[in-house]
């Protein structure tokens, strides 16, 4: 019942919102020297929570909005694209970027799959290399030392189509 | 015949397999089961972090936030011994300004009685921040979310979000969106008298 | 009524797979073949039940029985039959049926084409399968009942319930601009509101789109598809029979869900870039990656299951990559579906949390158990050893080394923010990390680079052991041409990086195409045949490899829309006034007027009329549009597309104030060849999967008795 409540509430918020909500993406104004262009080249690479998966740019909410007016205002005073990055991460979480700009966060954050990579790398060789060197099962060992006939000197066929050649190996089966 | 599946390689299978080794976690395996257990670990961690709410109870989460419009910090672990209503709001948000006003009266019949006010503003812009306390006159202290971390703390959904804090640094009372004057009053005074 | 069947085939369907799953398990313990046969029956007859349900379901859409939750949810009058149609999947509960029925109609499909080849595992494949449709029932009947309905209380309160509480009088929605409000129904009317008409609130405005017709079903029957290699690979675990058998089954069964996987992803991508208005296709949105990992993974495996299966390696790789792939989709619903990994895409937080993340945990342990017992029992020796550092094993080893860092750089963006978190408050990190396109972006081009280097050469390098120097010689020609092409695109003065790019995509092309007229060119000269039938009769004789070659060169084509679609993409925008233009490489745009207008089912829509002229000529009208559908919602923003194999121009209208407006427009470069090498890529695997013809296989068998594989004494 509570949960019902709280969705009850949610619905009369939203709703008390409703003529902010329908505000329209961009229609910044712009400071003399800024261009559309400019803002959107910024805050197409930055993102806020309230469009996940939606770069600010194209994020229709009225805090988004405000974020782009605040991006053209810091350009008309003459600030970098990168400065203007930093200010929002230090502001609103490091989120707001697509990759962290502290140097600790993308140290950890760039390095872990890199490690990993190289870590599947070193398993995936170690394996070629143990395959290489001593792959023949013990099984198979064990019967050519026995003298029993092994497909291991069967020709790996390369022009014929390998579930044709299955479906005629398993007819032989049968007819054996 | 139709039941003897067809193996291309029966030939080695008439031969005995010979006992392997009697370890059971080779590199590759052991690598394997921890990674399992370290998702399945962080996906029980994110579903029970799903499960919660804004806190209703317990200790509230503390802050160390820059004051708008002033110098200086507002930490909440300052104010052990006073009660502190926390508001969430923003100044992009209609329903913030509408409340406004109710709060800014409240502060000002409670403020000599050892209850602290304190608006944090949440993904808002400094210079709107500052436009929107002017406009609105509101004269107990505010802070800037800065970092976005507050805001998850709290777990709000949205502003605004109020919560009454306790002498003892314990929520008393969270209220989702407005709250209504006569409930929030009744909430300070419960805070008051605990 | 209506509802009451579909509770009741629901709860039957729950019964039956149940009751499948026992009887399978029982059977197997107790060797007993009635009790296998009666598990066969009991999963057949699931299936019509759920498939009963489902039918139920799109009834009710249909004919808005508004009176059930889901129905008032996906569904309204107004809404066109196909979307009340299509409802079935527009949300949680009607997706998830959707979801079951699939499970359900593989699982039957594997029962009956595979039921005598692989008598010994089908037993396990039905314990493990239907477990899991079992627990999807589970979910389905008890967590996220579709037909959970709207009940007038008789103290006026109203209760949304599956079953009919006591006393309790149905309700119906009625739909105002403030919201809806319930009530009862006599006649069709509201009682007390004479004329007043019940209403359902109506399928999201997002999902009114041709691509969502077809996306979601296209990627569940991916998702859903992996569960019968899983189920066979388990029943592998189970019997301890892994040798070609279950390898023989899985690697048709992932090339099914691959495909679908494959084609609900170029659909997705398509549906991004018509609706979600922001120019692209793909946005490495964690909804997308979640589809995108098993992808991976899947396509990894396609690979290595080769090598076992004319070699007989890699037993353990293989198992642990198809595994991996299912545990992905599962672990990409579970995030998804419980709202763990926000998304646009992602359903309101929802009861199915704990029971999927339990269920996740059973899976994922009992998967690497089993894997980790098999293992330690030596059942993952190989056949034979690699007999060459080079060769075609060792490259497709490479390829799955690549893959393998794709999924781990997409799987870590994805969910980094959760694990981040998690250490966060493990005290082992001080703060989240999170991830944007940037980060795939900077990383993923270079690997995909590699792989289409590999994609050019392992399929000229031979089994056991390749010469550098042959292998070398059948690269020659195409190392050549792509050389040409570098030298072209430099001159003409494009960037070495993506010089550089379109060289590795061509490099990939002109192998593949080398390759095709090797073979077409062969049998032209041996056996005299026009081009045409050699063309046919090479597929006819070598499907496999030549539908494989057809996949990648879809995959090239796809790559080359995809560099042109990044590398050249322009963006302008300005604001403009009634006459103004703005230029965008050879096009201008001429803004004309602004005016409202309203559809069939009742959205408004703002529209800008925009002549779109090109070297000065005019050559289409192009008329971005906002549409609103509903006050409390965003409105939509629909561009204005006009398309040539060269270049699209896509036209977002973003801002209006009297008669200005702010326009943003993409030239898009090439995105086209982005759907067409889709489609190429998804005719390649339907060749790969086709059945094959009895006949064939004849003529086939007899060609090769004369061929010296014929065994002597034959």
């Amino acid at each position: 019942m509570k949960k019902l409540l709280k969705v009850a509430l949610i619905s009369v918020f939203l709703l008390s919102f409703a003529p902010a909500v329908v505000a329209q993406m961009s229609g910044e104004e712009l400071p003399p020297g800024v261009t559309a262009d400019d803002v959107y080249r910024i805050s197409n690479k930055m993102y806020c929570e309230v469009c996940a998966g939606v770069p600010l740019s194209d994020c229709p909410s009225v805090t988004c909005r405000a974020w782009r007016q605040e991006i053209a205002r810091l350009l008309g005073e003459g600030y970098s694209d990168s400065d203007i990055k930093s200010y929002f991460a230090e502001n609103y979480g490091s989120a707001v970027t697509g990759v962290p700009l502290k140097t600790e966060d993308r140290n950890i954050g760039l390095g872990l799959p890199a490690l990993l990579i190289v870590l599947a790398g070193v398993v995936i060789g170690g394996r070629l290399l143990l395959l290489y060197q001593r792959g023949e099962s013990r099984a198979l060992q064990a019967a050519r030392a026995a003298g029993l006939r092994s497909d291991y000197d069967r020709p790996v066929p390369d022009n014929v189509d390998a579930d044709a050649l299955e479906r005629f190996m398993r007819l032989v089966e049968e007819r054996k | 015949m139709t039941e003897s599946t067809y193996d291309p390689y029966a030939d080695e299978q008439r031969v005995e397999q010979p006992k392997p080794k009697g370890r059971i976690f080779t590199p590759f395996g052991a690598v394997i089961a921890l990674a399992a257990v370290l998702m399945v670990a962080v996906v029980a961690w994110g579903i029970y972090q799903n499960e919660q709410t804004q806190p209703e109870s317990g200790p509230a989460p503390d802050f160390d936030l820059p004051l708008l419009g002033a110098e200086g910090n507002f930490k909440l672990t300052d104010y052990r011994g006073e009660v502190v209503v926390i508001n969430f709001w923003g100044s992009w948000c209609v329903p913030c300004r509408v409340e406004a006003p109710m709060l800014q009266q409240m502060w000002e019949d409670y403020q000599d009685q050892g209850v602290v006010f304190v608006g944090i503003a949440v993904k808002d812009i400094e210079r709107d921040s500052l436009a929107y306390i002017d406009e609105l006159g509101i004269t107990y202290p505010n802070v800037m979310d800065k970092g976005g971390q507050t805001e998850k703390d709290y777990r709000t959904q949205g502003v605004p979000e109020t919560f009454v804090v306790g002498k003892d640094g314990e929520v008393v009372k969270f209220f989702f969106a407005q709250p209504r004057e006569s409930d929030l009053r009744a909430a300070i005074e419960e805070a008051l008298n605990a | 009524m209506l509802a009451d069947i579909g509770i009741a085939a629901l709860f039957l369907a729950f019964v039956a797979a149940a009751l499948g799953t026992f009887l399978a398990l029982y059977g197997i313990f107790t060797r007993s073949s009635a009790a296998i046969q009666s598990a066969r029956n009991a999963f057949m007859i699931s299936l019509p039940m759920i498939t009963g349900v489902a039918a139920v379901l799109i009834y009710a859409q249909m004919t808005g029985e508004y009176q059930i939750a889901y129905v008032s949810h996906v569904s309204k009058d107004a809404q066109p039959d196909l979307l009340k149609f299509t409802a079935l999947w527009g949300g949680q509960a009607g997706s998830l049926i959707l979801w079951t029925w699939m499970l359900n109609l593989f699982l039957v499909a594997a029962l009956l084409l595979n039921w005598k080849s692989e008598h010994q595992l089908m037993p396990w494949v039905m314990v493990f399968a239907g477990v899991t449709l079992a627990f999807f029932l589970v979910l389905n009947n008890f967590y996220e009942n579709p037909f959970s309905r709207y009940w007038a209380l008789e103290n006026g309160n109203v209760k949304e319930a599956v079953l009919k509480p006591d006393g309790a009088v149905p309700a119906y929605p009625y739909q105002t601009s403030q919201g809806e409000t319930f009530h009862v129904v006599k006649d069709g009317f509201i009682q007390g509101m004479p004329g007043a008409r019940y209403d359902g609130r109506g399928l999201n405005p997002l999902l009114r789109h041709p691509g969502m017709v077809i996306h979601p079903p296209m990627l569940y029957l991916g998702f859903t598809g992996f569960i019968i290699p899983f189920a066979f690979a388990m029943a592998a675990l189970a019997t301890g029979e892994l040798g070609a058998g279950w390898i023989r089954s899985t690697r048709r069964w992932s090339l099914v869900a691959w495909m679908f996987l494959s084609l609900g992803l170029i659909l997705g991508g398509r549906w991004a870039y018509d609706v979600l208005g922001w120019g692209g296709y793909w946005g490495w949105d964690p909804v997308e990656n979640s589809s995108l990992l098993p992808w991976l993974t899947g396509t990894a495996f396609l690979h290595s299951v080769m090598i076992q299966e004319r070699r007989g390696m890699l037993k353990g790789w293989n198992m642990a990559m198809i595994m991996l792939t299912y545990l992905l989709v599962l672990f990409g619903t579970v995030a998804t579906r419980t709202g763990l990994l926000s998304s646009v895409h992602t359903f309101a937080q929802s009861p199915l949390s704990i029971p999927m993340g339990i269920f996740l945990a059973l899976t994922t342990l009992v998967c690497v158990g089993m894997f980790i017992w098999r293992g330690s029992q030596g059942k993952f020796q190989n056949d034979h050893a690699l007999e060459g550092l080079l060769s075609r094993e060792s490259l497709f080893l490479f390829n799955n080394w690549v893959f393998l860092a794709l999924t781990v750089v997409v799987f870590w963006g994805t969910w980094s923010e959760l694990i981040t978190g998690f250490a966060r408050d493990a005290g082992l990190m001080r703060r989240t990390i999170t991830f944007g396109p940037e980060y795939y972006e900077m990383i993923t081009p270079w690997l995909f680079g590699i792989l289409f280097i590999l994609m050019g050469v392992a399929p000229l390098a031979a089994w056991r052991r390749a010469s550098a120097q042959k292998l070398g010689r059948s690269v020659r020609v195409p190392i050549v041409l792509t050389t040409i092409l570098s030298v072209i695109l430099l001159v003409m003065g494009i960037g070495a990086l993506t010089t550089l790019a379109v060289g590795l995509v061509a490099f990939a092309g002109f192998a593949t195409l080398v390759e095709f007229y090797k073979g077409v060119s062969a049998r032209h000269q041996a056996h005299r045949e026009n081009w045409l039938v050699a063309f046919s009769r090479l597929f006819a004789r070598n499907r496999r490899r030549y539908s494989g070659y057809t996949i990648h060169l879809g995959v090239v084509v796809i790559g080359i829309g995809i560099i042109g679609s990044t590398a050249f993409q322009e963006v302008r925008q300005m604001t403009l006034s009634p006459g103004d233009t703005l230029d965008i490489g050879p096009y201008t745009l001429q803004y004309n007027r602004l005016f409202e207008a309203k559809a069939v089912d009742s959205r408004d829509m703002m529209i800008a009329e925009v002549t779109l002229y090109r070297d000065g000529r005019k050559v289409d009208d192009l008329r971005p549009r906002q549409d609103f559908f509903d006050p409390r919602q965003n409105p939509m923003t629909i561009a204005g597309q006009h398309s040539t194999i060269e270049n699209d121009v896509y036209a977002l209208l973003t801002f209006w104030e009297n008669d200005r407006v702010t326009l943003r427009v993409y030239r898009n470069p090439l995105v086209n060849f982005v759907w067409w090498g889709g489609l190429i890529l998804i005719i390649g695997t339907v060749v790969a999967v086709w059945p094959d013809p009895e006949p064939e296989t004849v003529r086939k068998v007899q060609t090769m008795r004369r061929s010296a594989y014929a065994p002597a004494g034959d």
